[in-house]
This record gives C-alpha cells, structure tokens and sequence, in this order.
C-alpha cells in the first residue's frame, strides 16, 4: 500500500486534476523534483549539501559570543539530522517522507547559511583582546591622571557602528579597605569623524558607543572618581563591536 | 440492605495503595524538608546571649575597666543586638585572631575596629559600616616635628601586627618612612611616651583620639591621613545571612536617628573638640551599609 499520490515501486507522481497550462506547468515541475528526490543515487545529496555548508561555515567563522550562533546552529543540526535520516530511510513505502527530510534537509541548509551571513556581516566581534590600556596604574581621584584605551585599525577591518565596553574597577590592595562603594568612572570616546561621547560607570559597568559607519580608530579616556586616598586598578574585561 | 458491587474490592485495594504511596511520598517530602531545615544553622540570637570579641586596649572604642566593658565598639553592639532582642556578652579578642575566633565558633560576633576589605568579605559577613575613620599619626604632645606628611620622613613610625594600618604604610609610596611592628598597641604606645624610640603611632584616627583621652601627653596630628577610609563592620562568619541582614537592618536605624552621634560624642568626647565636621568625617552613610553588608563583595 502506498500512500496518497504515491505507487507500489514507491515513485510518486501527481495526479493531477486541475486544469490549465500554469497548473500543469506547476505539476510537471513537482514531479521531476519528486523523481529526482526519490532517485536512488540522490540520497547522499541533501547531505551533502549540509556538510559542505558546515566545512565553509567552520572555515570562514567569524568568532564573536556564541549566543548569537544558536539559530545557525538550530538550523544546522536540522539539516545534518534530517539530512542523515533520509540517507538511512531506504524503506520503499516511505516515499512522502523521504521527500519531506530532502525537502526540510535542503532548506534548513539554506536557512543555516542565511543566519551564518548575517553573523558575518552584523553578529558582535569580540575584541577584548585587542583593547590596549596607556597610562600608570593605580588610578586615584586626581583629575590629571588618566586612562587611555584603544582600539587600532586591526581590530576595527570588521565594519561595525557600534563599541559596548565593560569595564572592572578593583581596589588596588584588597587586603586594605574597600573603596568600591564610592568609586566610579567617567569614560569619553575621542574619536575623529565621530561625535565626542561620555558616559559614567560604576565598577563593572558597561557602555555603549555609537561608532558611526568607519571608525578607523578609536580612542576612549577615562577618569576615575573616587574616595580620598583611594587607588584602583581599572581593565576592561568585555570589549565587543556590534551593529547597534 | 445493600448489595455489594464486584469491583469493590479491588477499587478498594487501589484506594489503599494510593493511599500508601501518597503517605509515603509525604514522608519524603517531610524527611526532606527537615533535613533542608537542619542545613540552616541555628539563629546566633535563638538563646537571648550572643558571644561578641572585641577589643581590652584601646580607650574610646573598646577597653575593659572594672571587669566591664565599654567604648564605641561595644557600644554598637549592644544597641544592634538590644534592637534583635538579644544581649552581648563580650570576650577579649586580639587584632590577629579576629577572623579566627569566628571561623572557628569561639564567638559569634566581633566588634573590634574590624575594617571591611574584598578580602575579609570572602570569608566573612559584615554588617557594616558603623563608623568610618581614615588612618593617621598621633605623637608626643610637645613634639613639633611633625606637621605635614613630608615630616614624616625618617622618622620611626610604631604600628602592630593584624590591622590594615600596618599593611597600608607598607606601600611604595611610605618607602621613606621608618616603620616598625610592635605586638600590640600598648607596646607602641609605651615606646612613644615612655621610651621615646618612636616618634609616632599610627593606626586609624578613630582609636588614637581614644588613646590621647587616657594619654593627654600625646596627640593626633590632624592634617595626616594614609590610605582610605577604613569602614568598621561587625563580622561573624558565613552561613548566617538572616542574621547579619537582622544586625544591618538595626544598624540603619540607629546611624538614621541621633543615637548614633549621641554614643559616639560619650565614648569618643575627643573627636568632636578636636574635628568640626566629626560626623561628616566618622559616621557612615546608609548608602554604604547597603553596598557592604552581607555580601560576598561590595555592591557597585
């Protein structure tokens, strides 16, 4: 017993009952898309397809948090696995679902490849590596003495319109009393062909920089205000370039 | 008469052991729960009587006189612990076993010039702070050396062993101060008066004023602080967090009403003569006491 639309050797075609040329155009499509699917020397295609979507995708990944992976991951696993299934469906009743896992297979693997352009293009750059600090340390509340942080070219080749920066405030000796409760940070971005911005921290605060199209460079200063005769240490412990 | 339907025994049978499992299940519910309960340790409050370690040397915050105690420190204490509706009962604790007497349960709270640092804070709870102090100098009355920090130099500054004080004057900057350790603070104080081989002590402005009320042949020099301020706390050890939210709670309203400048201006009658601004400098702001108490870290 086959299923609807399908025959006892488990090919499959339409048996169509509408009329007109762009409908039967329609069917006649179908079935060779059908015929095709079903051909025993296809099985491997699909996932074919999925693995070499995954070699590129490994090849050329771009980094940045992994969160922002979870869709071309979701719709790799869904290629690759539906992929797999159809490879091991060789049952010759299953015509309508070997059909389905092709067709599903195929369009994950183009979903995937999608959501992994987007990463490239628009995901977050880590660069927390690449983020260079000027200036001694430990810092005290004196308005002369300040912190640079830059990012050069390199770090910027990616095109991005926006810098999130999160910075950690420390006490420099923990063993001696605490002055985190009444320390914060004024940090400015002073970069050329951007607009001046600053915003204040507290410790482990986070903010958020407008780029603008090309940032070559970019420079941030930083003032610490804090307690009489404090001294802190400041890093930056997450630098990220998004499209904001 | 009823007649009894066939199935009733069987209905039965299933009634029964579902009654069994669910009295069962209640049972593990019940062992579970309580097993949770006894994770929690006991209240430090539960008998009315708290062990609290605090210092015997030190007039103005803490020193024992006819067998009783009195200064700032214990002061704080009994105020908090009165507002949780327990009482202290107080013991002698040396500066270097401060952390020790709570870890291992000696006593269940300190209150003894005990700063709040990041450090401290991973292995203790504070409630805190219940004053604030900068440290600085205190030297002979006569002596006129000393005046600004750059006098400082050369000369042999006594500090003693377990206080951030003597760690603080450790730093590069103090390079070209001659600091030395003596065990306690009564021995610093005797070669300053007595012997004359320092020309200063230091620790925290707070506990020198007091010892210049017993001493008045000695005096704090006001215009030299080191470091940052130090944020006195009430320690006890982890794994009580009801309670220490219980003693910052108390501590909020009484540094909120004037109770708490009342019994700093008795135990410590000399700061006010001596600073205009006492209170804006040694009591601490509410703000504070929400970032630092009972926490792991500060709160930014």
């Amino acid at each position: 017993m086959t299923g609807p639309g399908g025959t006892r050797d488990g090919a499959v075609h339409n048996s169509s009952t509408a009329h007109g040329d762009h409908p039967i155009a329609a069917n006649h499509i179908k079935n060779v898309i059908i015929r095709w699917v079903m051909h025993p020397n296809a099985r491997w295609v699909p996932l074919l397809v999925a693995c070499t979507g995954l070699v590129i995708a490994g090849s050329t990944w771009p980094d940045g948090p992994a969160s922002q992976y979870t869709l071309w991951g979701a719709l790799a696993v869904l290629s690759v696995g539906t992929a797999a299934a159809r490879m091991l469906n060789r049952s010759p009743r299953g015509a309508r679902v070997v059909g389905v896992l092709s067709l599903v297979s195929v369009l994950a693997a183009v979903g995937a490849w999608l959501a992994f352009q987007n990463v490239r293009t628009h995901g977050e750059i880590d660069v927390t590596g690449q983020v260079h600090t000027e200036g001694s340390q430990p810092l005290d509340d004196s308005a002369h003495r300040t912190l640079t942080l830059r990012l050069d070219a390199d770090a910027l080749k990616e095109p991005r319109n926006s810098l999130r920066l999160t910075l950690a405030i420390d006490d420099h000796d923990p063993a001696g009393p605490t002055c985190l409760p009444d320390t914060s940070a004024t940090v400015s971005l002073l970069t050329s062909d951007v607009a001046a911005q600053t915003e204040s921290l507290r410790p482990g605060g986070t903010a958020d920089f407008a780029l603008g199209a090309r940032a070559g460079s970019v420079r941030i200063d930083l003032r610490l205000h804090t307690a009489r005769g404090c001294r802190m240490d400041v890093r930056a412990t997450r630098a990220v370039l998004h499209d904001g | 008469m009823t007649t009894r339907p066939e199935n009733t025994a069987p209905t039965r049978r299933t009634a029964r052991r579902r009654a069994t499992l669910l009295a069962a299940v209640l049972a593990l519910g019940a062992l579970t729960a309580s097993a949770c309960a006894d994770d929690q340790p006991p209240s430090l409050f539960a008998d009315g009587k708290v062990l609290v370690g605090t210092k015997n040397d030190q007039p103005g915050t803490a020193v024992v006189r006819n067998y009783k105690f009195s200064g700032f420190d214990t002061t704080v204490a009994r105020q908090v612990l009165k507002a949780v509706g327990a009482k202290a009962d107080f013991g002698i604790v040396p500066s270097e076993d401060r952390r020790a007497v709570l870890t291992d349960k000696t006593k269940d709270l300190v209150v003894a010039t005990y700063s709040i640092t990041v450090d401290r804070m991973k292995a203790l709870d504070f409630a805190g702070p219940y004053a604030t102090t900068y440290q600085g100098l205190m030297v002979r009355r006569n002596d006129n050396r000393i005046k600004k920090p750059d006098d400082v130099n050369g000369k042999r500054v006594c500090t003693w062993p377990g206080t951030t004080s003597a760690t603080t004057l450790e730093g590069p900057q103090y390079d070209r101060i001659a600091v030395y350790e003596q065990p306690d603070a009564s021995t610093c104080i005797n070669d300053l008066k007595v012997k004359k081989t320092a020309d200063a002590v230091s620790t925290d402005q707070m506990i020198l004023y007091g010892f210049t009320q017993e001493n008045p042949d000695l005096k704090v020099v006001p215009d030299i602080t080191y470091g940052s301020a130090n944020q006195y706390g009430i320690a006890m050890a982890k794994g009580h967090r009801q309670d220490c939210l219980k003693l910052r709670d108390a501590l909020r309203e009484y540094i909120g009403d004037n109770t708490w400048s009342q019994d700093f201006a008795t135990s410590l009658p000399s700061i006010p003569k001596a600073d205009a601004t006492w209170e804006t400098d040694f009591k601490p702001r509410i703000e504070t006491v929400d970032s630092l108490s009972c926490r792991d870290r500060p709160r930014t």
